[in-house]
This record gives C-alpha cells, sequence and structure tokens, in this order.
C-alpha cells in the first residue's frame, strides 16, 4: 500500500490559511469579500426596496440625488440604485461560481488525461484548446452570447464553453512535469492503475495552483461578465447585473452621474477583493503556473 | 530543432487554430434558427420575397457548402454585405479597423514607455514601502474595470470640468486620407490642427485603456529587476565594485526585459478586448464598436468578418511572440522537439 499523508497534509494546510492573515493586502481583500457576501446574502432584509428589483417604474421619484433614503441615488425609471447593486452582487457571485462549477473538471479532467496519455489525445485536445484561445475571452463570449441571445443563462453558458480551456492547459502543463516524477514511477511500480495515479497521485499536487487559479478567475470572469452585460450583450435590464446598470446610467452622466457611478465602484471593490486574494493565496503556495 | 523547422511549425499551427476558429464562429454564427432574410428585408416583405433573399445569400444550401464558399469568398475579399445597413462588410471592416488599430497601438507603446521606467525607479528606491505602492497600483489596475475608468474620466474631464473631448476621434475636419489613423494621418501630412485635435480626442480612452497594462509592466519589470539583484554574477560584479549604471542597466535590466517584453506582446493582442469596453464608452467609432452593434443585432456577415480579423491579429502576434521567445532561448525550441 502506498502510505496516506493526508492528516499531515491537511493540518499543513491550516497552518498556511492562518499564514494567510499575516498579510495586509490579502486581510482587506478578504474584509471586502465578506462586506460584500453579507450585502449579496441578506439583500432582501437590508433595503426597504427589494419590492424595486426587476420590471419596475416610478417617475415621480426617477433621478434622485444621493441621500439618506436613497444612499446612492435612484435611477432614471425611479429604482433605488443602493438596491440594485447588492441584488447585483448576488447575480455576479452566483455566476462566478457556476461557471468555476460547470468548467473547472471538464478542463482538469481534458488536461490531466492530455498529458498523462500523450500522442493523439494530447494532440486533439492540445489543437482544441488553441481555437477556443484564439480570441480574448471577452471577444469569445461575446460572439457565443450574441448568438445564443439576450439572458444571463446564455452569458453562463458562453462563459462555460469558453472557460474549461484555462483548466485544461494547466492540468496539461501540471501533468506533463510530474508524470515522470519518482513518486508517480513508485506509484505505478506498485501496480496502481491510469485512473488512480492520474487522480489520486497527480491531481493532489495541483490543489495549489489550481486555487489560485480559480480565486483570480472568480474576479476575472466577474470582470468580463460585467463587461457583457455592459455591451449589452448577455443579460439585459430590468436584470441587476452591475455592468448593465452601469451601461443604463451613461446616458445621465450629466445630470445624474450616480446612476453609472456607484455601481462601477461596487464592482470594482468587487473585483479587487478577489485579485488581492488571489495573490495572497499565490505567494503563500509560491505558484508560478498560473 | 532547427530555427526554421520551428518557425514553420508555429506558422502551420497558427493556420490550423485559425481554420478551426473560423469553423467554429461560423457554424456558431449558422446554427440558430435566425432568419436573415426577413432581418435584411424587414417586416413588410413577402415571404416569396424572403426565400428569394435567403438563397441569393446562399443559406438554403448545406452548411457545410456554406462554409467552404463562405471561405473562398473571404480569401478572394468577398466578404458579403451587411444584413442592417447594405453595405459592403470588407470595406466597412477597413473604414472602423484604423481608429481601433491606432488606439491600441498607442496604448501599448504608451504602456512600455510608462510602466518600464516605472518599474526601474521603483527598484532604485526598493523597499516595503514601494513593493506594496507596486503592487497596489497592479492589482487595482487589473480590478478595475476599463469601463469603470472611463466613465470616471468622463466626468472628470467632461462632465465637471469640461477639459477634454469625450467622444469620438475628432472634432474638426479629418486629415487626408493615407492610412486611416488620424493621429497618425495628421502627422504625416503636417497638419497641426488635427493633431492636436486628435491627441485631445485619444488622451481619456488611451488613459482607460493603458491603466491595467501600465500597473501590469511595472510590477513585472520591479520584481525582475530585484530577482536580479539576487543572481550570482550580479553579486560577484558588484562585489568586484563593478560601478552600477552599466551593472543595473546593462545586465539586470536587459535579462529582466525578457518577460516583460513578452507579457507586452500578449497584452497588445489582449487589449483588442479592452477596446471594446473603451470604444462603446467613448463612442469612438472603431472596430469594436462596429462589431457590437452586429452582435446586438445578430449580423451575421459582419460577426463572423470581424472575429476573424481579431483572430488573425491576436493568433498572428501570439505566434510572433512563440517565434521571438523561441530565437532568444533555444531551449524553448528544443522543447518542442520532444
Amino acid at each position: 500500500m502506498i502510505p496516506r499523508l493526508q492528516p499531515e497534509r491537511s493540518k499543513e494546510l491550516r497552518r498556511q490559511l492562518r499564514r494567510l492573515t499575516y498579510d495586509p493586502l490579502t486581510v482587506l481583500g478578504l474584509s471586502i469579500l465578506a462586506v460584500i457576501v453579507v450585502l449579496a446574502v441578506f439583500a432582501p432584509f437590508l433595503t426597504p426596496y427589494a419590492n424595486q428589483v426587476g420590471p419596475y417604474t416610478d417617475f415621480s421619484h426617477a433621478y434622485l440625488r444621493p441621500s439618506l433614503a436613497h444612499p446612492f441615488g435612484t435611477d432614471n425609471v425611479g429604482k433605488d440604485v443602493y438596491t440594485q447593486v447588492i441584488f447585483g452582487f448576488r447575480i455576479s457571485l452566483f455566476v462566478a461560481i457556476i461557471v468555476l462549477v460547470g468548467s473547472v473538471p471538464f478542463g482538469v479532467v481534458l488536461g490531466v488525461a492530455a498529458g498523462y496519455y500523450g500522442g493523439w489525445v494530447e494532440t486533439i485536445i492540445q489543437r482544441v484548446t488553441d481555437v477556443f484561445l484564439a480570441l480574448p475571452a471577452l471577444i469569445f463570449a461575446l460572439v457565443i452570447a450574441g448568438i445564443l441571445g439576450p439572458s444571463l443563462q446564455d452569458v453562463i453558458i458562453a462563459l462555460i464553453s469558453i472557460w474549461w480551456n484555462w483548466y485544461a492547459r494547466i492540468m496539461y502543463t501540471v501533468t506533463k512535469s510530474l508524470k515522470n516524477q519518482p513518486y508517480v514511477e513508485a506509484a505505478r511500480v506498485q501496480g496502481a492503475g491510469s485512473l488512480r495515479i492520474m487522480f489520486r497521485e497527480i491531481l493532489p499536487n495541483a490543489t495549489s495552483t489550481l486555487a489560485v487559479k480559480m480565486t483570480l478567475d472568480l474576479g476575472f470572469i466577474i470582470l468580463i461578465q460585467s463587461g457583457m452585460g455592459f455591451l449589452g450583450i448577455g443579460a439585459r435590464p430590468p436584470t441587476p447585473d452591475l455592468g448593465v446598470i452601469v451601461a443604463s446610467g451613461t446616458a445621465y452622466l450629466g445630470t445624474a452621474w450616480w446612476i453609472s457611478l456607484f455601481p462601477s465602484l461596487a464592482l470594482s471593490f468587487l473585483i479587487l477583493s478577489f485579485n488581492l486574494i488571489g495573490n495572497g493565496v499565490r505567494d503563500l503556495f509560491d505558484v508560478k503556473v498560473v | 530543432m532547427r530555427f526554421a523547422e520551428f518557425v514553420a511549425r508555429r506558422v502551420l499551427l497558427a493556420i490550423v487554430t485559425l481554420v478551426g476558429l473560423s469553423i467554429i464562429i461560423f457554424y456558431l454564427s449558422r446554427i440558430l434558427p435566425s432568419n436573415p432574410g426577413r432581418l435584411a428585408l424587414g417586416p413588410f416583405a413577402t415571404a416569396g420575397q424572403v426565400a428569394h433573399y435567403d438563397h441569393l445569400l446562399g443559406i438554403d444550401r448545406p452548411l457545410y457548402i456554406q462554409y467552404f464558399l463562405y471561405v473562398w469568398n473571404f480569401l478572394n475579399g468577398n466578404w458579403g454585405l451587411s444584413l442592417l445597413s447594405h453595405h459592403n462588410v470588407l470595406s466597412d471592416v477597413e473604414y472602423y479597423f484604423p481608429g481601433t488599430f491606432e488606439l491600441i497601438t498607442i496604448s501599448i507603446i504608451a504602456t512600455a514607455l510608462i510602466g518600464v521606467p516605472l518599474g526601474v525607479v521603483a527598484a532604485a528606491y526598493r523597499g516595503r514601502r514601494t513593493s506594496a505602492l507596486i503592487r497596489i497600483l497592479w492589482i487595482c489596475g487589473i480590478a478595475i474595470p476599463p469601463f469603470t475608468i472611463g466613465i470616471a474620466l468622463q466626468l472628470m474631464f467632461g462632465y465637471f470640468t469640461n477639459l477634454l473631448p469625450i467622444t469620438s476621434q475628432l472634432s474638426g475636419p479629418a486629415p487626408a486620407h493615407i492610412t486611416g489613423m488620424y493621429f497618425v494621418d495628421s502627422l504625416l501630412t503636417a497638419n497641426f490642427p488635427a493633431l492636436v485635435d486628435s491627441f485631445k480626442h485619444l488622451l481619456l480612452p488611451e488613459v482607460a485603456l493603458s491603466l491595467a497594462g501600465i500597473g501590469q509592466i511595472a510590477q513585472l519589470t520591479y520584481a525582475g529587476m530585484l530577482d536580479q539583484t539576487q543572481e550570482d554574477y550580479y553579486l560577484a560584479l558588484k562585489a568586484f565594485g563593478a560601478p552600477s549604471y552599466p551593472l543595473n542597466f546593462r545586465y539586470a535590466l536587459r535579462t529582466a526585459m525578457v518577460p516583460v517584453l513578452t507579457v507586452l506582446g500578449l497584452l497588445y493582442a489582449s487589449l483588442i478586448a479592452n477596446a471594446f469596453l473603451v470604444e462603446i464608452v467613448f463612442a469612438w467609432g472603431g472596430l469594436s464598436q462596429y462589431a457590437v452593434a452586429a452582435m446586438q443585432n445578430n449580423d451575421f456577415n459582419v460577426i463572423v468578418a470581424t472575429v476573424l480579423v481579431i483572430g488573425v491579429f491576436y493568433v498572428t502576434l501570439n505566434s510572433l511572440i512563440d517565434i521571438g521567445l523561441g530565437y532568444i532561448d533555444p531551449r524553448i525550441r528544443l522543447g518542442e522537439a520532444k
């Protein structure tokens, strides 16, 4: 039997996670994220205007400046901007998580297989990922979502269908560098099958790389998804997508700057938090591949 | 692997990739039940007229035949008509591309000219505080969406103060047409008023487009310079009393530049995506704005053509970077041979 090192590993992990809190920038990122998550999860209880999400108009309250009643003002149809923003956080976080859940396992399996088996499996997977990386992610996602149709669901499908490529690429590189390591040879000599080697010997050694990449990607997916909303391809009003809200205010910058400005800032803080955390995790694990 | 062989392989791979991309984009744009004939002719055309138009477009034929016809036509400069404006797509792209090309090219030059010195200066004043500053600049640059920066700039310099123009590429008359890039054309024709005009229009979009890259390049230069000062050769030369100027600039900076140049190349290619966002904010009227309008309206000839143009730009640049790296570092070429 191969000796199990799990308990050691988890103790080590806990120690490293504690070290994460020594870096002030990471702590800042975690704090911002904590606030945003609380706002998103408890959104309906944190605003008196939860009824204004979705189709709603009240022109008598349109273009109100930021005040105590409306901290971020109201928009061109009289909705409370702060309410739109905290519900927008929900959408951004939801999309980012769903996209990763939908794309990472697929990409990881393909990448490990390509790196482990080599030969024609490698060639096919490499060429296919080449094609999906032949355009910047935003543009590829725009094309797919533009063709599929104007809804949040189509944005998610578009993002999943391109996102697995990076994970396939990363796992391919990692697997190739690891598959001739002595401990993998040892497992093979002891009669471990291909599946066991790929997913019990090689994959656990890629967890830190994957963790860093996924943390940074949460920010990156939100950036791209909001960009799609901003361009009017993907989610459309009255979906409270942050990019959509920003776009809806650009026509009124001269008179009601708050409609665009506050959602933009909120969006920047959200992405910033993931980048700060991601960089902290990267330094912690000393990962180079990403 | 010999260098020529390496280059040939790269070029071949790029072509295979572009063929794959064209197949995916073409099938995607045709596979959904949209109704191009109806879109082009409007709600008052009869069913017969729509069917006739569809026949003219060739969309009643099998998809793979349509694809081969499309590629044949594309390579022969016949990119079809826009379903909405009925303009020739090729001449539209020729009209819109220079504005975007100018925007991203000036941006990458500015990124290099500001980012690299910033990193060098930071390395000279290295320390915990400098590290933190550079890091914050880098992370914020990546985190803030370009359209947010654009909107903030518009508010500051347009709506609140009226210092700079915040839309389009020019206010006054255009310079004589040479390249289609207004700044370059006004330089070439020594047209001073147009030069100032286009410069003013370029400023804000360029800032919105370049901030992220400047932070990234500064951080990379800074980290690279610091790494070099830990290397044995550096410490040895320093111990022998080598003067710091050539030591830092002839040796350390030069070695630190390899990853910086690579990232500059990758940035240049990916700027075209951020240009999509910045162009919309500033109503720039370039290729991106043209493509976005097409995507919003399912104008498939325009979508396929613009995406392929962007794909060619992106893949060519990425291949050139690979070839450049293979030229500098033979280990990369040998790695491919295995």
